[in-house]
């Protein structure tokens, strides 16, 4: 009976794990020596039935973890924080310079290129995803 | 002789009149913005670096690429140094030689020039990166007809960004600015821009 409610527990929790964002190729950009703010960067699609909306993250070595937008308006760069990205069911985003980023502020250390870190993803409805970011190196590219 | 008034001579008055009007607004208006575009850019500057004093002034042998932008900026400028740098690498050491990146930050009030010094020699050992007060980073900013503004965000964790255009500007050998090459064009143009000024 026990084995049967946890693994009752465990589909439903796995049921809603899935509800959340396919997420791959995520990673975040290397620090020059004394930057506080990074961006990572990563693939998003969402699978499920409903709506998903991020709403931002946590982590313990960066204090602020935002869902930002970079744009190019009249020639001028602009970077604005968003109250949320949106992802309709089936819709895939992705996440890359210049456009939307996870946005990484108050790093209490330096990223170096090569390093895993773990991060947990904001949902508006209060679901929390880890996810765990590759360091990459800045290039022109990626 | 005397001076016969033709029937034509009020409209041809007047078509001379629209003419001359036509002719003074485009020598007063246009003229001048095309005169602003090819000979008023650009010029001498001064800016502070943790090393001293970056003078362009000193620089007449070499290729000047500049760029405005702000150390906090995690996204657009580390991008156009990273594609800016990838370029210069793929010229021979000769070439390189002859080339001097300067990033100018228009946010001095954040970033200061150690942390602008350490910032410039992650990306490339030769890029030299400095900042200045706002009145003279404004007044730089303008004559390379660049354009930035500090833009309050109350509700991120950031309290301001800086929105800025992102843009190469190439100063040639004998401290003339010569050629603009946009963000998005950086990795097909650059190469081929500095090409003419290369030795």
């Amino acid at each position: 009976m026990r084995n049967a409610l946890s693994a009752l527990a465990l589909s439903l929790f796995s049921h809603i794990a899935s509800a959340e964002l396919e997420i791959s190729d995520a990673y975040a950009r290397a620090t020059p020596p004394g930057q506080k703010v990074s961006a990572a960067f990563m693939q998003l699609h969402n699978a499920s039935s409903q709506g998903q909306t991020l709403v931002g993250g946590r982590s313990d070595w960066s204090r602020n973890i935002e869902v930002h937008l970079s744009s190019m308006q009249d020639g001028v760069m602009q970077m604005r924080k968003l109250e949320g990205l949106t992802l309709p069911p089936g819709a895939s985003q992705t996440l890359a310079p210049g456009g939307y980023h996870i946005m990484l502020m108050g790093l209490t250390k330096a990223l170096t290129v090569g390093e895993s870190l773990s991060l947990e993803l904001l949902y508006e409805n209060g679901e929390i995803q880890p996810v765990t970011l590759r360091v990459r190196a800045i290039s022109g590219t990626h | 002789m005397k001076f016969t008034r033709s029937p034509f001579f009020i409209p041809l008055l007047a078509a001379a009149a629209v003419f001359a009007g036509m002719l003074g607004y485009v020598t007063f208006f246009q003229f001048p913005a095309q005169s602003l575009k090819t000979q008023a850019l650009g010029g001498d500057f001064t800016i502070n670096t943790a090393k001293g004093p970056f003078k362009l002034a000193d620089h007449r042998n070499k290729i000047v690429v500049l760029y405005f932008g702000f150390a906090n900026c995690p996204d657009v400028c580390p991008t156009a140094l990273a594609m800016t740098t990838a370029v210069l690498k793929t010229l021979s050491e000769e070439q390189q030689a002859q080339i001097q990146p300067v990033f100018i930050s228009v946010d001095p009030e954040r970033d200061t020039l150690d942390n602008l010094q350490q910032y410039g020699q992650y990306f490339y050992p030769r890029l030299i990166s400095g900042t200045d007060n706002k009145e003279n980073i404004d007044a730089l900013v303008k004559r390379y007809g660049a354009y930035y503004r500090i833009t309050q965000q109350a509700e991120s964790a950031m309290g301001y960004t800086v929105d800025h255009t992102s843009r190469l500007y190439i100063i040639d050998k004998q401290g003339k600015f010569a050629d603009t090459v946009s963000h998005g064009s950086i990795t097909t143009e650059l190469a081929t821009k500095l090409a003419p000024h290369l030795q």
